[in-house]
């Protein structure tokens, strides 16, 4: 339970468009841990999407270095960072970024097809309780629905890490409980390791480790008492 | 309206790819609508000139001998507004270094300048000077192939004799801007003149004197209508003095030849804009309702802001006529300079004083309008399905694209076997009907325009091998004054390097059934022929038969003849009773509509035993021998021409597959532009709408490669399926085309060799795959991470 699955040393994230600066992420360490349910919260334009962006192998530091599957994504050409999404990373998003033309089965399948050691689509699918939605197109689903599939889509292909960017953003509040509740006890069935990224403190209460993302950089606290999906509110 | 005009502006801009893409499509339609039309309308324009200025004659009256004293009574049939007689004669022309001899045609012009029917343009020089003795004024093709000029001098042999004459101008005439040998299709300026001598010099020299052998008329306005009456009481009037053959402008060889080009180029001029337009309007149809559907939540706003419906389409249409116009413009361009190679280059074929690329603002104007309209009809769809929303409606998102299975998933055992991403390319497609469609249809055209470009370089090849190759074996074939007694065979079999030498007796005929009548030839062929083997189309030798005729197909079609029908015979030369034969079989025929008969037939037929017009033979000569075989011929009183078949197939190639490659080389262009508007604006479109998509699928661990592929698959199955429809639909627009070209000189047969298909083939598949490069680097560059978080 102790293995580290995520390292970052001193990482910098600063955008440039033409002559403006934006520094975004000055200087972090932190490590997040295999198997854990991490939460890494932050006020909005706190720079969580970057961060995860970089430690999802998405986009790439200014500086600094992000070790995962030992190697240091930093140093990473596009082609190698690709490959450590296709092998390692699941990704939850906020617009669950579905695609609209393939069944719910199909989209599971867009990752398995190119995952080493994949699921069985379906099998993904039970687990997030749509078994009987399979042949449903995203248009055919609710929100809350489309969110479960990408997130079966996200572990379908087996990664090491499971990263959702605030995933129950664009949800009501009961059904974004149910989605929150699923990945908690995805975390405890297959031992994923899971990073949610939120805005709302509330959804930290969830995790075993909360990064606490804010302009003069991160710390990170250990939830002693975890609190129930069903329990929280925000 | 600011705002949206700011929102459409920026939108017109981040498509100016697309928009390019149907800009250039437009463009080249614009273009081939211009260039062709211009060239038709600078052909046209310089024929009716030059006709007017040479007084280009209305009917060709070609006979034996006519005393000048029955001229008056002609001249009096209703009809005919003025007559001119002159003496027109076969000679053969020896020339200074140039071992062979060349044929010609000596026609008699009045000693002092006058203008008259068939006049000459003199283009150096001078007029004769007094009563022109053994002056002459040469055809300018010839003396500029042969480097002669006036003051030179040359020989021409006539009527067997000799003669000395000094050139003093060169000129040309309406009535040979076509100047083709007799029996040849093409211009061959090195080898064929025409010698023009006063009537003076001409009636001393062929014993014509106080007669003609050819009669030129002018009709006045209302018999031309008709000129068929004139011609038969011309031909009534004459009959005692041997009339060969009453033709009339339209079937004059000349301007028929230059008919059926003017013919081609405006079946192109239509065909051609009608394609690029349409497959513009289809893919401008695709783009519209791609870029109205992005102002949707500004034009909501707008239209809750109380704007109305004819403010907001008037807005939208701005960009297709934008399109139209910015298309319509550089295709004026473009058709100009197109108009201005065409013009240059049937300046090989056309002989005029002046063919200059003239500037028809008419006509550019009205193909600005059907650009524009083209365009217009291509926004109207796009357009109105956004003015059409209601504003709530209008402001909300669009509807997700609509769920549910494509018809191909009816058929399981099918849709499983195709595989993950096979199936995701077929939804896609099945999904944009509509711009499937217009890929589609945009692939079929570029691919037929290629397949008919090969095709014509194809049939023209086809053409010449099918004439020298099976048809015509010679080495030569000499053609004599008038008949000759069968000695004349071992004569020519004599001549040096001669292998073998075979006789044909070929009678000028006209043929009529009904009311239908051609002005022709048969030609006797021996049994035991190896150099004139008539062939059908397939390839195979059609066999003379012992009694009656073998009618070329076309000929037999025209005169509405069976086989086993009896034609009637009016022989030109001897005896003039009509006769009767039967048509005993039929021929397919390239050049010419021949009619063949078994030499023997022929000649009983004729009442004759043995009678030769012509031999054909087979050489093999060293360079000693051949020189020696041409000076003979040069000496020889009885030869009327002599044509070395190598020289003619060398320019018939030179001409039909290096001029005509050029002429490919371009339409090649015009098919890559549709192909590459068509996919790339296809595939840039769709890789704008899937922007979110194809960022899942990178951040789902697909390569750039992995994702180009997925594009990759769509544009095969649209570009297969175009090609494959695009196969059959090539080979009927040449049809359509070489249809076009079809006249009694010759016919084009459509012949697309299987290399035709594969360049067809290849070229598109190439086209498609360049196209996918590009699609590939936008997909390498774009800045995909971005889509990701926008919210849908
Ligand atoms: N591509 C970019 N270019 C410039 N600035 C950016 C870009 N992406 C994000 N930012 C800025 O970086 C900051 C952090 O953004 P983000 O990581 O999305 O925050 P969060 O996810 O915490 O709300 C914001 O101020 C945002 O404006
Ligand atoms: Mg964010």
């Amino acid at each position: 339970m102790t293995e580290t699955a995520i390292r970052c040393v001193d990482l910098h994230k600063t955008y440039r468009s033409g002559d403006v600066e934006t520094p975004v992420l000055r200087g972090l360490d932190f490590e997040i841990l295999s198997g854990e349910l991490s939460v890494i919260l932050g006020a909005s334009g706190a720079g969580k999407s970057t961060l995860l962006n970089i430690i999802g192998g998405i986009d790439r530091p200014s500086s600094g270095q992000v070790w995962c599957a030992g190697q240091d994504l930093a140093t990473l050409d596009d082609r190698s960072l690709t490959d450590y999404r296709r092998r390692n990373v699941g990704f939850v998003f906020q617009f669950y970024n579905l695609v609209p033309t393939l069944t719910a089965l199909e989209n599971v399948e867009a990752a398995t097809q190119i995952a080493d050691n994949p699921m069985d689509p379906a099998e993904a699918l039970r687990l997030v309780e749509l078994e009987d939605r399979q042949d449903y197109f995203p248009a055919q689903l609710s929100g809350g629905q489309q969110q479960r599939v990408s997130i079966a889509r996200a572990l379908a292909k087996n990664p090491l890490v499971v990263f959702c960017d605030e995933p129950t953003g664009a949800l009501d509040a009961s059904t974004g409980r149910h989605v929150l509740d699923l990945l908690v006890q995805l975390n405890e069935q297959t031992q994923a390791t899971i990073v949610i990224v939120t805005h709302a403190a509330p959804v930290a209460q969830l995790a075993h480790a909360v990064l606490h993302l804010t302009m003069e950089g991160i710390s990170t606290s250990r939830n002693q008492q975890r609190a129930r999906a069903a329990d929280i509110s925000w | 309206m600011n705002v949206l005009q700011r929102k459409l502006r920026r939108d017109f801009l981040s498509a100016k790819g697309m928009l390019g893409a149907v800009v250039a499509i437009v463009a080249f339609g614009v273009a081939a609508l211009v260039g062709f039309q211009t060239t038709t309308n600078n052909l046209t324009d310089a024929r009716d000139a030059y006709y007017n200025q040479c007084r280009m004659a209305d009917v060709w009256v070609d006979l034996k001998k006519v005393p000048l004293s029955a001229l008056p009574r002609l001249e009096r049939i209703q009809g005919i507004a003025e007559l001119r007689s002159r003496i027109s004669q076969q000679v053969i022309v020896d020339l200074k270094g140039v071992a062979q001899p060349i044929a010609g045609r000596l026609l008699s012009m009045p000693s002092v300048r006058t203008p008259v029917i068939n006049d000459l343009v003199l283009t150096a020089g001078n007029w004769f000077s007094g009563n022109g003795a053994d002056e002459v004024i040469v055809s300018q093709q010839f003396a500029d192939a042969r480097g002669l000029k006036p003051g030179d001098q040359l020989h021409l042999t006539m009527d067997g004799q000799r003669k000395s004459l000094r050139i003093v101008g060169l000129g040309i005439s309406a009535e040979f801007v076509y100047l083709i040998p007799p029996g040849g299709i093409l211009p061959t300026p090195a080898n064929y003149g025409v010698f023009y001598v006063t009537r003076h010099f001409a009636e001393n020299s062929l014993g014509m004197n106080g007669a003609a052998n050819s009669l030129v008329a002018r009709l006045t306005a209302q018999a031309n209508q008709a000129p068929e009456a004139v011609m038969q009481q011309l031909s009534e009037e004459l009959h005692p003095y041997g009339v060969f053959a009453v033709t009339p402008r339209a079937q004059q060889g000349s301007n028929l030849s230059l008919s059926s080009e003017l013919g081609g180029l405006a079946t192109m001029a239509a065909m051609m804009p009608l394609i690029f337009l349409s497959v513009a309007a289809l893919v401008l149809n695709v783009l519209m309702t791609r870029l109205a559907a992005q102002q949707r939540v500004v034009v909501g706003t707008l239209k809750a802001l109380g704007y109305d419906n004819r403010t907001l389409f008037a807005h939208f249409i701005q960009v297709g006529l934008l399109v139209g116009l910015a298309g319509g413009l550089l295709g004026l361009l473009l058709g100009y300079g197109l108009a201005a190679l065409l013009t240059d280059f049937y300046k090989a074929f056309f002989t005029f004083p002046a063919l200059p690329n003239q500037l028809y603002l008419g006509l550019m104007l009205v193909a600005l309008c059907i650009a524009l309209l083209f365009s217009v009809l291509g926004s109207l769809r796009g357009v109105s399905a956004v003015i059409k929303l209601e504003p709530a409606e209008a402001m909300r998102p669009p509807a997700p694209p609509a769920g549910g299975a494509i018809i191909l998933e009816r058929w399981p055992w099918l849709w499983q076997r195709v595989g993950f991403f096979w199936q995701v390319a077929l939804r896609n497609l099945f999904r944009n009907r509509v711009r499937s469609l217009v890929g589609i249809i945009a692939s079929a055209l570029g691919t037929a325009l290629l397949v008919s470009t090969f095709g014509l370089t194809d049939s023209l090849k086809y053409m010449v091998q099918f004439q020298f190759d099976k048809v015509m074996l010679a080495d030569y074939e000499l053609s004599f004054r008038q008949d000759l007694p069968y000695d004349a065979l071992a004569e020519a079999q004599r001549l040096p390097g001669v292998l073998r030498a075979e006789p044909l007796f070929a009678v000028d005929a006209t043929f009529i059934n009904a009311n239908h009548r051609y002005q022709g030839a048969i030609i006797g062929v021996t049994p035991d022929a190896t150099m004139t083997v008539p062939n059908n189309a397939d390839g195979t030798p059609a066999v003379i038969p012992m009694q009656g005729l073998l009618m070329a197909r076309r000929l037999a079609k025209q005169l509405d003849l069976s086989i086993g029908d009896s034609v009637w015979i009016l022989l030109s030369k001897g005896d003039q009773t009509p006769l009767q034969a039967p048509v005993a079989g039929f021929v397919d025929s390239l050049f010419g509509l021949a009619v063949y008969a078994d030499y023997g037939y022929l000649n009983r037929l004729r009442s004759e035993s043995g009678a030769v017009s012509a031999v054909r033979l087979k050489t093999a000569q060293t360079a000693a021998e051949q020189a020696a075989f041409l000076a003979e011929l040069k000496r020889l009183p009885t030869l009327l021409n002599m044509q070395d078949m190598a020289e003619q197939r060398t320019n018939m190639w030179e001409t039909f597959v290096v001029k005509m490659g050029n002429m490919a080389n371009m339409l090649i262009l015009f098919g890559a532009v549709i192909f590459f508007g068509a996919i790339l604006n296809g595939a840039l479109i769709s890789l704008i709408e899937r922007q979110r998509e194809l960022a899942t699928y990178r951040v789902l661990g697909y390569h750039n490669g992995e994702v180009g592929a997925m594009y990759l698959r769509e544009t095969l199955v649209l570009n297969l399926s175009g090609i494959l429809l695009g196969l059959p639909l090539g080979w009927w627009m040449l049809l359509g085309l070489n249809s076009e070209y079809k006249n009694d000189l010759y016919m084009m047969p459509t012949v697309i060799t299987p290399g035709g298909w594969l360049w067809s083939i290849g070229l598109a598949l190439a086209f498609v795959l360049i196209a996918q490069l590009i699609v590939q680097h936008r997909i390498n560059r774009m800045h995909w991470n971005e889509a990701l978080s926008m919210k849908e």
